[in-house]
Formats: C-alpha cells, sequence, structure tokens
C-alpha cells in the first residue's frame, strides 16, 4: 500500500466517524423534540400529510387510554365520558382529513376545550396526553 | 498549496460517495419514504383511527333514558 493510499485510508476513516458522530448528535437532538421532522424529499401536501398523520397517531393515544381506562374493574373512566372521548376524536380525525392550512391550531383549541369538559376525574385520566398533543400541534404551529 | 490539502480536494468525491456507502451499510433502515408512501401512511392512519371510533361507538350504544310514567 503506498503513502498517498494510506493517507486515503486514514482520510475516510477520520471523515466517517466525524459524520457519524454529528448524525448521532443531530438525530439525538430530533428525538428530544416532540415533532419529528418530514424527510426534506417530502412534496409540500406529503409533508402536510406527514404532520396529520402525527397528530392523528397523538390523538389515537387520547382516545386508547380513555378505552383502556374504562374497561378497568372498576373502570378508572365512565362510559359516558368514554363515549365522548371516542366522538371527539373521530370528530376531531374528520376535521383534520377535511382541513386545510391552520389545522393544527384548531386542533389544538378544540382539545383544550374538550378536556376542560370533561368532569375533573376523567380529564386527569387524559391529562398526559393532552398535553403531549399540545407540544405536537404547538410545534406544528 | 499543501499536499495532503491538494489530495483531499482531488479525492473529495470519491470519499463522499464511500463514506455514504458506509452510513447506509451501518443504517439499513435510514431510506426516506418516498410521498406514496407517506400518503398511504396518513390514509391508513385516518382509515384505522375511525374504524376503531365506531366499533367501540357501536359496542356501548347510549343507555336510552326511560320514558317518564304517564
Amino acid at each position: 500500500m503506498t503513502i498517498r493510499q494510506e493517507i486515503r485510508r486514514d482520510l475516510v476513516v477520520w471523515i466517517f466517524v466525524v459524520y457519524a458522530s454529528v448524525t448521532s448528535i443531530g438525530f439525538a437532538v430530533q428525538s428530544c423534540s416532540s415533532v419529528a421532522q418530514p424527510p426534506p424529499t417530502l412534496a409540500p401536501a406529503s409533508i402536510d400529510d406527514f404532520h396529520k398523520t402525527q397528530a392523528i397517531q397523538a390523538l389515537d393515544q387520547i382516545r386508547n387510554i380513555a378505552i383502556a381506562a374504562n374497561a378497568t374493574t372498576p373502570p378508572q373512566m365512565s362510559t359516558a365520558s368514554t363515549r365522548l372521548v371516542v366522538s371527539f376524536h373521530e370528530a376531531t380525525v374528520k376535521t383534520i382529513q377535511a382541513a386545510g392550512s391552520g389545522w393544527p391550531a384548531t386542533i389544538e383549541t378544540a382539545v383544550d376545550n374538550f378536556a376542560k369538559g370533561l368532569p375533573a376525574a376523567d380529564a386527569t385520566v387524559i391529562a398526559p396526553y393532552v398535553a403531549l398533543i399540545d407540544a405536537l400541534l404547538k410545534g406544528l404551529s | 498549496m499543501n499536499p495532503l490539502v491538494q489530495l483531499v480536494i482531488q479525492e473529495l468525491p470519491g470519499l463522499i460517495s464511500e463514506i455514504r456507502s458506509l452510513f447506509v451499510t451501518q443504517n439499513p433502515g435510514a431510506t426516506p419514504p418516498t410521498d406514496a408512501q407517506v400518503v398511504a401512511a396518513y390514509l391508513a392512519a385516518c382509515a384505522s383511527s375511525i374504524a376503531v371510533d365506531d366499533a367501540w361507538l357501536a359496542s356501548h350504544p347510549p343507555t336510552p333514558v326511560p320514558a317518564p310514567p304517564a
């Protein structure tokens, strides 16, 4: 192996180490944010769908925890409140589907108002998930 | 010019492609999704999400309010 080839090999190794380190730090910083960044290769319409999918998945968590809390013995959430959560979830997903720009702020307000309207004990069950979707939607607004 | 700098300039395109191939080898799942995949995932999320709602609501109908005695 010539000196030139050795230098070239060392350069490849060192640049890869630096590249991998910077990429790892980037992923670590990104994972601390509640909003995953869409791939830069996507078209604007697909970026909107990417964000809508994230919001729907976060709303699913609220709905799923309500259903799970209702299924415990004794129920941690009343069936009436669970019905409200499930109906609200369905209406919100349909709103997101039909919405144009500015939907994150609309949904954020709707979720906050809905959570305030639930009985206090039931609102406590979904409170962490409401905070999660608030943070997500603020990141998208 | 410093021979090392000269070498880096000459070899840079090749180096970058080698580094990229190394990174892809280390991160086989890092291929970004296409537009079609993102749209398909969104439509699937909407459909499955609403299907769960409908199923739960169908299995938990509201309790009918008893009519007041005549």
